[in-house]
């Protein structure tokens, strides 16, 4: 005789969204349901620890909640070392942070406190900027890239592996990459294990939809975006992830402030040369009073339910959280507990996966 | 609050609930459990359940509520909790009394075992009484974090659907948190 379990699924479901992401990784082994959910979106979305942005100033870091309404928390991560550096980017890579520093960066998962440190290298003397995480059936890696000064049109890149805590030259040994007809604008977003940026081709100065795929090893550079050509960089044009496994991409024009959205129809893959990437008319916004999003960089956003909520600097690099929904501005906040103007922001969406450690760490903790 | 489980015009009877707690206190309302224990309280009080505030609004409440589905122990305990919570403080403007009720709802739960709780959180749902789910789920929520997943299998009744070998190879991941 099997005897019913002691509260019905949605019950649970409301307990569990209490319970903190430290315990939850613990439960991961209760049952096959509950480790299921533990990576469900709609369940992170919903828990009451959730977030959706990460700031970062040059002392501190905080995370941002929106529902039900805005809060700020900070965060500690602590690293020796950490207080030497300064930030210089920070990356949202779906599971994972990015938090860029002068001489490596931080692959960091708030949420289970977990956090590494991974030295770059040095180009001629450039340091390289690692571009985002992706991964190939659950194998992570890092592509990390410098365009040395001096050196036009050619870039190094490089590829590091968690498993064998190793970087490899990309391409045919040398690292050089002769990307002289297209250069990536803006942060990476990583879907899927890929990573997506815009990309403008130099000559037309179009714009196009680029990838970098981990398990070919190499980049590839799809057909146009669907906004038109221009030749302002004050228009804010940000790539992101849409319900999980579609893409989004958000423009405002500066001279009207006009702000819109597209959407892919269906699921992107890597197939970008051969394959049409379809998009579609999400959403639009006309307010001539709204600001523009783009003061010396460009805004973080997600879209939920239909809502469309941003997070950029205004003009003396103060944060600002907007709602924008039904075609019209619903709010604006400004982020004041984060005293220090211009921090470093994205979206992130707090994950239960645990930040890989190399081949040689697990062994070490076999034999313990 | 997020209010999934209120109506459509969720606004409308908030401001209902307002006024009916200041212009009809002397409104009773029977509630009768499913085993015959009955209770009389006041109309403010009964609508912090939901689907007695949908009854009242639909006219269909008479004077005597049936709640077929939660035994007398049980309904008087939410009650009591309800009748402490007809009005919830607000935490900006009154922070003295927010303590307070604060530290009364950690008394209530103090004295009762899981079996209880988990009535109680069965019942609120069924009464659809937010305020008291949020609460309830909260308390189990604190009582099982710190333990193992063995002891949350059996306080959920949960059967262990892993091999050993599956099992191993998820805590194997365990092993190294808390890193800074």
């Amino acid at each position: 005789m099997v005897d019913e379990e002691k509260l019905p699924w949605e019950l649970v479901d409301e307990i569990l969204s209490r319970v903190p992401p430290t315990s939850l990784f613990r439960f991961r082994t209760v049952c096959k349901r509950w480790n299921v959910l533990f990576y469900d979106k709609t369940f992170m979305n919903n828990h009451k620890m959730t977030f959706r942005f990460i700031l970062a100033t040059e002392s501190k870091i905080y995370s941002v909640s929106i529902d039900p309404k805005i809060e700020v928390c900070e965060l500690t991560l602590y690293f020796p070392g950490l207080e030497y550096q300064k930030p210089q980017y920070l990356v949202d890579c779906d599971k994972f942070l990015l938090y860029g520093l002068d001489k490596g960066a931080v692959v960091w998962n708030p949420w289970l406190r977990q956090s590494r440190w991974i030295e770059s290298s040095e180009i001629k003397q450039t340091p390289m900027q690692f571009s985002g995480i992706g991964d190939v059936d659950r194998n992570y890696k890092i592509l990390a890239s410098c365009s040395p000064t001096g050196l036009p049109n050619k870039s190094w890149c490089k590829i590091y592996d968690f498993a064998s805590d190793a970087w490899k030259d990309y391409g045919s040994g040398d690292g050089i990459e002769e990307r002289s007809s297209y250069v990536t604008f803006g942060d990476s977003v990583s879907l899927n294990g890929t990573l997506y940026w815009v990309a403008i081709e130099k000559t037309h100065k179009s714009f196009h939809l680029a990838c970098f795929d981990f398990s070919r090893g190499k980049f590839i550079k799809g057909r146009n975006l669907p906004c038109e050509k221009t030749n302002s960089l004050k228009d804010a044009l940000v790539l992101g992830v849409f319900k999980g496994d579609r893409l989004s991409l958000l423009k405002q024009c500066h001279k009207t402030k006009k702000i819109e959205i597209w959407v892919t129809k269906y699921k992107v893959n890597t197939n970008l040369a051969r394959e049409d990437v379809e998009w579609i008319n999400f959403m639009e916004v006309s307010s001539p009073n709204f600001p523009s999003l783009v003061y010396y960089s460009q805004p973080s956003y997600f879209i939920e339910d239909k809502r469309l909520v941003v997070c950029s600097w205004d003009k003396i690099g103060r944060a600002w959280i907007y709602v924008l929904g039904e075609n019209k501005l619903i709010s604006k906040s400004h982020i004041d507990y984060v005293v220090d103007p211009w921090p470093f922001h994205c979206t992130f969406i707090p994950s239960l996966v645990p930040v890989p450690r190399s081949q040689r760490e697990e062994l070490a903790e076999l034999q313990v | 609050m997020s209010s999934s489980k209120k109506s459509s015009d969720g606004k409308s009877s908030e401001i209902e609930e307002a006024v009916a707690s200041l212009t009809m206190p002397f409104n009773k309302i029977l509630l009768t459990s499913s085993d015959g224990e009955s209770f009389e309280i006041d109309e403010a009080v009964a609508r912090k359940f939901q689907i007695i505030a949908h009854m009242i609004e639909d006219d269909c409440a008479g004077k005597a509520i049936p709640i077929d589905n939660v035994t007398g122990d049980i309904l008087s305990k939410i009650i009591e909790y309800a009748k402490k919570h007809v009005v919830e403080p607000d935490e900006d403007e009154d922070e003295e009394a927010k303590k307070k009720l604060d530290s009364w709802d950690a008394k209530f739960v103090e004295k009762l075992d899981l079996e209880t709780i988990f009535k109680i959180i069965l019942a609120a749902n069924y009464l659809n009484f937010e305020g008291l789910l949020g609460f309830a789920s909260q308390t189990v929520a604190d009582y099982i974090k710190d333990k193992t997943p063995e002891e949350v299998r059996e306080i959920f009744n949960i059967e262990n659907d892993f091999t050993p070998e599956e099992e191993e190879a998820i805590r194997k991941e365990n092993a190294w948190t808390f890193n800074g």
